[in-house]
């Protein structure tokens, strides 16, 4: 469980004016097994939060918690870090070895684990992402999204808890997001992992059980993304896209039309006109 | 395209010297150099050559491939043969009563032997190594150095980092070179033109490319930092491996016919 | 000014065990003044097909011609097709270098040997194209935001004053707001220079919003090159070849196939619902 409290951050450390704060108040509490998507501009504050999960960032003022663990606490930042892992934007930046399996293996290795429980692990981790038979493939001659999912089995094999994804298919074309979508859902429905998914692309925020928008560095929306994204013009004043299905069947309301607009999807979407038709 | 650049020249093949222990093909191929440049007769070269066609053999990698390396360094080779052809004092070789004498370059007998000695100490200098290298793969090839260092780790050596650095300059050159590339093509869209020109403006047209790739370096070492350290890296100590070096009876045979090998060289080097 | 490309033929690595074709036979026009967009998977061969209109890479068969110019010909200044035909690569911020926003959009006009005055005229109305306000010229470009850096990034490339202009994927880590704007500006340079423009982009949104004309690249062919409206009626195909169309295109289609009588060639939002409420209006619902 990942529990933030009234967390403040600034990056100018000169300065605190409240203009110039990242993070500005955030509470938010991610209970086991849920997928978070926390969505917001770019200089949101968005990915700010996230790093405050994995204590690459400390709090200026409130709390982290990551099961029951501070933050601020220096002797507990590994232990934090194994249990809330990290995936990045750029795969690239984030691939260490010059063989697949080599890299997998690099989190585990790092925590002192016996060769053949790494091996063991490895094989698992290859297994969820559905990378096996890549594992003796030099990761820079593979897809960006192939490489997003060995940079995934990585961290996977180190057992976490949680997985902080920060804006994970920012850089990938659209069949690499799909790759690492399906990857990313998978884990925590099969896998049971909670999932934090920092992005700015609703098409993927709609996967989650749960949106949280972030401006400014606060919380200004907590909800499901049928709810979230209904509020069409909430989401533009604030910056940020709704499928064009939930767009077509606003404009059809705001037109005077008796039609829901609760609809993620082009099916919704074309079900709800039938029935004004009828 | 630059992605389909091999690194090193690893030959990924399975065969007995495949699967040999790095630390040990590298401790051979370290005697083995050392070995040549005591040799002086020419029986020597004759136990050496034979010992490399054994390896070579063994090891599955075509000659011509083992032979390769020696291309890169073929000028070097002639250059050092000729100097010590043409410069070296001795008795001045006679053809048909003629002495082979030119101003201050003469061909000597002393001449023709040492030339012939460093050419071929040269060529199996490389040879030597490109066995080394066809058959052991960077990452092995790195952790073998690791372990061999490790010793020395006592005395301030940072075994562990370097063989870390080593590591991640692997990784990163194909992509550094694919970014050199694709900065080139940026750099020439804006009318950058990398080929004519005397050398200084050649220099200064490089500007453009490496201030952006030194940008983008620092970018990617920083992001990489702070990946390492979510995946829990806090360097060498208390490090496992997932494959653990292993020495098994295949490396104590090659100990064995190494020392066969250096048993021979004392012996040609004593008694012929 | 057209750009012809006539049976074009490209190999990665002739000769080598890495041999791998990567255009073959291509053939197209565009016109002046058009806004084409091009589309396809990652490794259908978008990327080799650019750099080949501005000479970055030269064909192993076929030709070339831009504006009357053969780029393969040998006496072709290679500056001159590519001060016509300007690219902006992905990423683009990662080729800034030079200390100062003004020094760095004044690298390719230097290139071109213009004298002072022309460049500084150059550097000043390409960055009010692209919304960059003059107090930043003096700045490093290191210290600007990453959409700021874009726009220092593309102006560097308008100031080559190219007749075309070329962008891979110009919106890429962009957020919506920022992607607007970027494509926004460029729009408007189109409709108001007569720039003609081709777009490479994965999101078909951008492209409905903005293209006349697109071209669908597969396995290293053009698959098709038509109108948008001809091109998104085709999603089966599309799909086939890992690519999708606009969601409003597919409520429309989705509609029809449910005997809803409306216009499925439409791709973007704000006719879908025009249509939408047309057909209610006529079948007397609304």
């Amino acid at each position: 469980m990942i529990e933030i409290q009234n967390l403040t951050y600034s990056y100018d450390r000169a300065d605190d004016k409240v203009g110039g704060l990242a993070l500005n108040g955030i509470n938010l509490t991610v209970n086991d097994g849920e997928f978070v998507a926390v969505l917001g501009r770019n200089g949101s504050g968005k990915s700010t939060l996230a790093k405050h999960i994995n204590a690459i960032l400390l709090p200026m003022g409130g709390y982290v918690y990551v099961d029951g663990m501070d933050t601020l606490d220096e002797s507990k930042t590994w232990d934090i870090r194994q249990s809330a892992a990290m995936v990045f934007q750029n795969p690239d930046n984030q691939i260490v070895a010059t063989i697949v399996e080599e890299d997998v293996a690099f989190a585990a290795e790092n925590l002192g684990v016996p060769p053949d429980e790494i091996r063991r692990r490895v094989d698992y981790a290859l297994g969820a992402v559905g990378m096996t038979k890549f594992r003796k493939e030099a990761p820079h001659l593979l897809s960006g999204g192939q490489k997003q999912r060995i940079a995934i089995a990585g961290v996977i094999a180190m057992k976490p808890k949680t997985i902080v994804f920060d804006e994970p298919t920012a850089m990938l074309d659209p069949s690499g997001r799909k790759e690492v979508m399906k990857t990313i859902t998978e884990l925590n429905r099969k896998y049971g992992i909670t999932i934090i998914m920092i992005t700015h692309n609703m098409d993927e925020a709609v996967c989650a059980d749960r949106v949280v928008v972030v401006d400014k560095g606060r919380i200004i929306i907590d909800d499901k993304p049928r709810n979230v994204f209904s509020d069409v013009d909430k989401m533009r004043r604030i910056g940020l896209d709704v499928p064009q299905a939930t767009q077509i069947a606003f404009e059809l309301k705001k037109a005077g039309l008796d039609i829901k607009c609760d609809i993620l999807d082009e099916q919704e979407c074309v079900e709800e006109i039938i029935k004004l038709c009828r | 395209m630059l992605k389909d650049i091999t690194l090193g020249q690893y030959f990924p093949i399975e065969s007995p010297v495949h699967s040999m222990d790095p630390r040990i093909k590298i401790i051979i191929t370290l005697v083995f150099i050392i070995a040549i440049f005591f040799i002086k007769s020419l029986w020597g070269f004759v136990a050496v050559a034979l010992y490399v066609i054994f390896a070579v053999k063994l090891s599955r990698v075509s000659f011509k491939l083992v032979l390769k390396g020696i291309r890169p360094i073929l000028f070097l080779i002639i250059f050092t043969a000729l100097i010590n052809l043409f410069m070296t004092n001795g008795e001045i070789v006679n053809i048909g009563g003629v002495p082979l004498k030119a101003g201050f370059l003469k061909i000597t007998k002393e001449g023709f032997y040492s030339a012939t000695v460093m050419s071929l100490r040269l060529v199996f200098l490389v040879m030597g190594t490109s066995i080394l290298t066809l058959t052991t793969s960077p990452i092995l090839l790195t952790d073998g150095v690791e372990k061999l260092l490790s010793p020395f780790s006592k005395i301030g050596l940072p075994a562990h980092e370097l063989a870390m650095m080593m590591t991640i300059a692997l990784r990163f050159i194909p992509t550094l070179l694919e970014e050199t590339d694709k900065i080139m093509k940026a750099q020439m869209a804006r009318g950058a033109d990398f080929e004519s020109g005397n050398i200084i403006n050649r220099a200064k047209a490089l500007i453009p490319i490496l201030v952006p790739l030194f940008i983008s370096s620092f970018r990617r070492a920083d992001e990489l930092a702070v990946a390492m350290e979510c995946r829990c890296y806090r360097g060498g100590k208390g490090r496992t491996r997932l494959n653990e070096l292993k020495i098994g009876t295949r490396d104590w045979i090659a100990c064995l016919s190494m020392l066969t090998f250096m048993a021979v060289i004392v012996l040609i080097n004593m008694y012929l | 000014m057209p750009i012809e490309v006539k049976n074009l033929n490209h190999i990665y690595s002739k000769g080598s065990p890495f041999e791998k074709t990567a255009l073959s036979d291509i053939s197209f026009k565009i016109n002046d003044g058009e806004f084409v967009g091009l589309i396809g998977h990652t490794g259908s061969g978008k990327s080799t097909l650019i750099q080949h209109l501005n000479g970055l890479l030269k064909p192993d068969g076929g030709s070339v011609i831009v504006d009357g110019l053969d780029i393969s010909d040998k006496t072709v200044n290679m500056r001159e097709i590519r001060s016509k035909v300007g690219i902006v690569f992905q990423y683009p911020e990662y080729q800034l270098f030079e200390e100062t926003v003004y020094k760095d959009i004044a690298y390719g006009p230097k290139n071109l040997g213009l004298d002072e005055k022309e460049i500084d005229a150059r550097v000043r109305h390409v960055a009010e194209v692209v919304g960059l306000d003059e107090k930043y010229f003096e700045k490093s470009p290191f210290e600007l935001s990453g959409g700021q850096k874009r726009r220092v990034a593309i102006a560097g490339v308008l100031a080559m004053n190219p007749k075309m202009l070329i962008l891979d994927e110009p919106a890429a880590g962009l957020d919506p707001v920022g992607r607007d704007e970027i494509l926004n500006r460029i729009k408007l340079l189109h409709e108001t220079e007569g720039l003609t423009v081709v777009l490479v982009s994965h999101s078909m949104e951008d492209i409905a919003r903005l293209a006349e004309r697109i071209m669908v690249m597969c396995d290293g062919e053009l698959k098709m090159f038509d109108t948008v409206e001809n091109i998104f009626s085709r999603s089966a195909e599309l799909s086939s070849m890992g690519l999708n169309v606009p969601q409003a295109c597919l409520v429309m289609q989705g509609l029809k196939k449910n005997g809803i009588a409306v216009d499925d060639k439409i791709y973007t939002v704000e006719k879908a619902c025009k249509e939408i409420l047309r057909y209610l209006g006529e079948v007397g619902k609304c």
